[in-house]
């Protein structure tokens, strides 16, 4: 990744919106302070990606090509007088099931296309499913924490509750030295 | 139950020092600089006439070439009058603390929401 300093200012604010970052013009003042804020962005993970273009789920295409094959295997169990013409068919069908089974293993052309737009490398759907619900929590989270320290106080909560228990402990000992005078005698 | 002068006595010094220290504890007190600001435009006013800007501070600021309250307004103007950004960029660019910068810049929010 190239340094910051050397991108344009079209550059930057296109980041910064990808990161979600509100800002205004990129300009000599502010860009200091954006470039800080992107550094910062980009160290705690990348959060905002460009959207991909289209997702496709391989296992709705292998299904489809399953379904597809059923009658072929009907067909061949049936035919036996064409012996080469069953063998092949066999094979067409464990290949198929190779397939189907290991999605670990390197792809025909066809369902390379299938494969996600923004992560190419994962081909484990079950995975790809964990690590996009993963991502979300972790995100509420720490949207969350963000705003509760971030009030401005001009004196800190800590100090108002302190002087509050104060004010009622002495409160509270006024309260329980007064003497309630019974006596019909009174203060005269 | 006989209300006694002592008992009432205790009654109303409860009752002063509930309404002295409730307020003084739960509102945000602001200081005079920072409803001198407001009150009025600021024209031609001097960065240190900012709440929570100093001599200090006021000396950095003009050091960055910010010499004049409106230079500082035009920087808050640019961050789209974000308190948090400008918050940010006080303490980055002239290492102002919390309190300075949030003072700082809720006095130029509050400046705005009145002449701008």
């Amino acid at each position: 990744m190239s340094s910051l300093s050397d991108k344009s200012a079209q550059e930057i604010s296109d980041l910064l919106d990808e990161y979600g970052i509100k800002h205004g013009p990129v300009v000599e003042s502010t860009r200091n302070l954006y470039e800080k804020k992107l550094k910062e962005a980009m160290a705690k993970g990348k959060r905002a990606k460009p959207s991909p273009d289209k997702t496709y789920y391989r296992e709705e295409e292998e299904e489809v090509t399953y379904v597809y094959r059923t009658p072929t295997k009907s067909e061949a169990s049936g035919d036996r007088g064409a012996y080469p013409r069953a063998r092949q068919e066999w094979n067409e069908r464990d290949y198929q099931n190779e397939t189907s089974y290991s999605n670990y293993s390197k792809p025909k052309p066809e369902y390379n296309r299938s494969s996600y737009g923004n992560e190419p490398d994962m081909y484990d759907t079950p995975s790809t499913y964990r690590s996009t619900y993963a991502k979300s929590p972790p995100m509420k989270s720490g949207q969350d924490v963000p705003d509760a320290p971030k009030s401005s106080r001009l004196i800190p909560l800590w100090v108002q509750f302190v002087f509050f228990l104060a004010v009622a402990v002495f409160l509270y000992l006024v309260f329980s030295t007064m003497e309630t005078n019974e006596t019909p005698k009174g203060i005269k | 139950m006989i209300r006694t002068r002592s008992r009432r006595v205790g009654e109303g010094l409860v009752c002063v020092c509930v309404c002295v220290c409730v307020p003084a504890v739960r509102m945000s007190t602001t200081s005079q600089k920072h409803r001198d600001f407001v009150g009025e435009p600021m024209a031609d006013k001097p960065v240190t006439a900012l709440s929570g800007i100093g001599e200090t501070l006021g000396k950095k600021l003009e050091e960055n070439g910010f010499d004049k309250a409106y230079v500082v307004l035009g920087q808050f103007l640019l961050l789209r009058k974000d308190t948090e950004m400008f918050t940010d960029w006080l303490k980055d660019s002239i290492g102002a603390n919390s309190r300075q910068a949030s003072s700082c810049a809720q006095c130029l929010k509050e400046w705005c929401d009145a002449f701008l």
